[in-house]
Parts: structure tokens; sequence; C-alpha cells
């Protein structure tokens, strides 16, 4: 590894697939070096005070490119940017020289008070306008720009004018993130909301996509809820490759969030997910 | 903005209330077979579930003490009571500790668990001690340099992740009979109250029973005063304690990380 010019710390280059960091599997990454092109860190539990938490993020970074990937930016607030919050990041940013800092296309807080999930937004021209400027107020504070995850949704605003594909390209047009393109949770909603997912990803501008992201869902009988506590189901990978045949170099991430298995376990779907790229290379070629 | 800021303001009134709002409903469109109110409580739920999660995680041992029906009970209560006000959900449920303490006075089932309340204390303090800054290496130049005025009027510092706690409960018993390879035994009730100390050592965080002296020395420098006085205050207190040596230890512990001269940090 250390003399493979694409996995030199000191030089992030552009990665193709990484797994999400979650504590729990720190010991053995750092012991087995597994082959992965980055690691995906939750900003959120590595921007503490101090700590062993603060220490993982480093220790990673020795030996991998990372991402930092937070939920706590509320892009589509209405409450005044949380630039303390922002300020822990750029200086875990500065640190870590992350290969992108990520968030996603919600809002999180409202009047100080946080819920710790991500809220659904109404896809409306107005909310383009606020949320692209908000991003670009972000960016231009963490002097990079930020690439942005489409959320599962589980319901719609009526006041709606435009559907989720066309708002996540008007928000990075406007605003000049990048997307990232979580297609399970395009699944979700397509479950969920009759969201068509073959016309999602059929219409996202590729070249506007920095990154995949892949889970796995839990069903709940008359919803599907995005847990991120499963392999990767088979209509999201069919999603990946219909991706791939149209650009197989994007980042790829597996995610893995709750009821965490065996790093394995994530090492298996990473693999699955490189076959796939692989595959979908050689084809191109 | 003013239409999202509308919306965002009824959604969320509709979120934190314990049953969703009818007019917030009318803000979302009719799709698929499951209805408003579903769709919107799978936000409620969701939202809730996370910061009963975060409870969950700090105050472990009074879950497995409860257990887990009756903790998720109290802990959503007290998310109805105290939103979150960091996005970090580490630091949510400062006030949970308070908070049982008013529940277990209020709750006649939980007559024989009034040790709750200090063991959350124990609990909240062991998370923020994971969590917590690294302090820097004492300066031992420069305490050398001192002067004797300067020496007389040293604050120290106690480290960063270090707190202290005075029970008349044996909550130390109580919180290692939860830990993993622990034991549930029966705990015999103390006689003279339990003063522990945790710290955080090799990035883990470790409880240490300490003497009564120790707790209020370490107490007497946590409230910012000088170690010029400390002679007076061991003797006024009538401490049995090396005076010549409880410095020294503390700071060999990194119990003690740092201290002020004149205001100045060192």
């Amino acid at each position: 590894m250390g003399n493979d010019p694409s996995r030199d710390p000191a030089k992030p280059s552009t990665p193709r697939i990484g797994v999400g960091l979650r504590s729990p599997h720190v010991n053995e990454i750092l012991a087995t070096r597994p082959r992965l092109d980055f690691f995906e860190l939750l900003t959120d539990n590595h921007i503490c005070d101090g700590g062993y938490a603060r220490q993982q993020a480093f220790l990673i970074r020795q030996d991998y490119p990372v991402t930092l990937h937070s939920v706590g930016m509320s892009l589509g607030g209405t409450d005044p940017i949380d630039f303390s919050y922002l300020r822990k990041i750029k200086t875990l940013a500065t640190e870590l020289e992350p290969v992108y800092i990520s968030d996603h296309l919600c809002w999180t807080s409202f009047k100080s008070h946080h819920a710790h999930d991500l809220l659904p937004l109404p896809y409306t021209e107005e909310a383009v306008y606020h949320v692209s400027q908000r991003i670009r107020h972000i960016q231009d504070f963490l002097e990079t720009s930020l690439i942005v995850e489409n959320v599962s949704s589980y319901l719609g605003f009526a006041c709606s004018t435009l559907n989720e594909w066309e708002f996540l390209t008007a928000v990075a047009r406007e605003s000049g993130c990048k997307i990232l393109l979580d297609l399970n949770n395009i699944y979700v909603s397509q479950y969920n909301n009759a969201v068509d997912a073959q016309e999602y990803i059929r219409n996202i501008p590729l070249d506007l996509v920095a990154e995949i992201h892949l889970a796995g869902f839990e069903h709940k009988g008359s919803y599907l809820l995005d847990a991120h506590n499963h392999e990767v189901s088979e209509p999201v990978w069919e999603l990946y490759q219909e991706i791939l045949r149209n650009n197989a170099s994007i980042p790829t991430l597996i995610e893995w969030d709750n009821d965490l298995p065996p790093f394995s376990t994530l090492l298996q779907e990473a693999g699955k997910a490189r076959r796939f790229q692989q595959s979908a290379t050689n084809t191109v070629c | 903005m003013h239409q999202l800021h509308a919306i965002q303001c009824q959604f969320w009134s509709s979120l934190k209330s314990r049953k969703a709002h009818s007019e917030c409903i009318q803000l979302f469109s009719e799709d698929g077979e499951t209805n408003r109110e579903k769709r919107l409580d799978i936000y409620r739920t969701t939202m809730r579930t996370a910061h009963v999660h975060g409870l969950t995680n700090t105050y472990s041992c009074c879950e497995k003490i409860l257990g887990k029906q009756y903790f998720r009970q109290m802990a959503t209560e007290f998310y109805y009571e105290h939103p979150a006000t960091h996005q970090d959900l580490n630091l949510y449920g400062a006030t949970f500790p308070e908070f049982l303490r008013n529940w277990t006075r209020n709750h006649a089932e939980l007559a024989d668990y009034q040790y709750l309340p200090d063991l959350a204390i124990l609990e909240l303090a062991y998370e923020r001690s994971y969590y917590a800054k690294e302090d820097p290496p004492f300066d031992f130049q420069m305490l050398a340099a001192l002067d004797e005025d300067d020496c007389r009027s040293i604050c120290f510092e106690l480290a960063a992740s270090l707190s202290t706690l005075k029970s008349t409960y044996p909550v130390h018993e109580i919180w290692m009979a939860h830990q993993e390879h622990g034991e549930v035994k029966e705990i015999s009730a103390i006689d003279e109250p339990q003063y522990l100390c945790i710290a955080r050592e090799n990035f883990k965080p470790v409880i240490h029973k300490i003497d009564q002296a120790y707790w209020q020395v370490m107490a007497y420098i946590e409230n910012g005063n000088s170690f010029g006085n400390l002679e007076t205050f061991v003797q006024q207190e009538n401490l049995n304690i090396p005076l010549q040596t409880i410095i020294p230890e503390l700071i060999s512990r990194k119990w003690i990380c740092g201290y002020q001269v004149a205001g100045r940090t060192r």
C-alpha cells in the first residue's frame, strides 16, 4: 500500500470503493488494512472535543483517504446557519484533508432544537433558491464544494411543483455542489411514494454525481424504512448497474449504520460493488 | 422563504407534540396506500427513537436495572419535555439525572430505586469523560521557574476528562455489576458516603474510589482556589491528607493537568 501512489494519504486521489467507518470495526481495520480505496467518516462522531472517537479518524487517515459525511448542517433549514458547527467540521477537515465533505438535502433543526433525523423538504422553486443559497454560504465558509445526498422520503408535499430529481439537479446547478446519489434512498422513496426509480436515475446528470451510496433498508410491511441495517437489496444493485452502464467510475460507498454485522460482511458488499464496477469498466473498454 | 419557514414550523410542532396536528397533515400530498397521518408518524417515531436511543447509550446501566420497556417509557417522557439543543446526540440528556430524581420521587414503584439518579450522574460523567478534550502536557519547567508569590497564587486545573462524585449509595458497585462480565448480585447499602473520581486513561474512562479528603481537595481545586491557601483549607476541614505529596500525586496521575498563575493558563 505504501508504494501505491493512488493510496498515498498525502495525495488523496479519486477513490473507487469505500465503506462507512463504524467504531466497532476500527481495531480490525487497523490490524488487517483491508483493500479499500477510502473510508467515510461520520463527521459528527469525530468532531467531539477529544478522546478515542476523535483519534480513530486520524488513525484511519494515516492509511486511507477519507470522506466526511455530516448530518447536522441542516442545508434546507430556516434557522441561521450554525457556524460553530461548521467551524468544528472545518478544523477536522483541515487536519484530515478529506476527499469530500457531504451532508443531506433536508433540514434537521428548528429554532435551535435538533431533530436528529433527516426531515423532508417541499420541492418548490422557493426551496431551490433557499437551499442553494445556504449551500453556497457553507461552501464559501468551508472553502470547498459539498456533495449533497438525496434522502429517503415517506411523504410528499402538496405544494411541490418539481419532482425530486428535478429539485436535486436544480439545487446542484444553482449552488455548484455535487450530488451524493444514494440508490437505496431512491428505491425506498419509490416504494413509499411511487417515485419512479428508473426515471430518477435516467434524469440525474451523472456529471454532477460525485459519489454513490449503497445501503440496505428494513421492510416495515406497508413501507420501507431507510434503516441502513441490511445488505444492499437486489433492486438497488440493479439500479447501481444501470448507473454503471453510463458511468463506471463514480466512487461508491457501502453504508451500514445500524445492527452492525462483522466487518467481513461489509467487505463482501464492497467486493460485490467492485466486481460490478470492474465488469462495467471492461464492458466500456 | 416564507412558505418554507411556515411549513417547517407546522411540521416541527407536529413532530414534537404527543399527537400529530391535523393542520400539518393537510400539507402533504396523498400518494400510495399509506395515509398521511401514518406517513408523518414515521418521522415522529424515527425522531423519538433516535433520542431515546441516545439516552439508552449514555444511561445503559439505568436501562438494565429498570428494564427496556420502563426505561423507554421514561426516556420518551424526557424527550417530550427536553428537546435536543445540540447536533451531537452524545451530548443529549445532560439533565436526565435530575429528571430521574424527580421521577423516582413521584413514582411509588421506584421507592427502592432512589440510588438511580446518582447512578445516572456516574454514567453521564463516564460518557463525558470519553469525549472530553485532551489536556496539553503539564508544564513543569514553567512551574519550577515561578517565584514564591506566584507559587502561592497558583490555581491548579483538573483534567478536562475528570469529574468527581459523592453518593450515599454504592453506585460504583452497582455500575460494576452491570458491565460486561459483571455479576448482578445483592449489594449492601453503605454506612458512609462513597466518593468517586472518573478520569480517562489511555482513551478509556476509569472510575476510582477515593477518600473523602481527596474528594474535598479536588473540589477545592475545581472551585479555582489557590495553592497558597490549600494548607489552611486542609487544617480547617481537619483533613487527614499528606499535604506535601497530594499535589504531586494528582499531577502524576494526570488528574491535575495544568495551572493558572494570576489568570494566565499553563
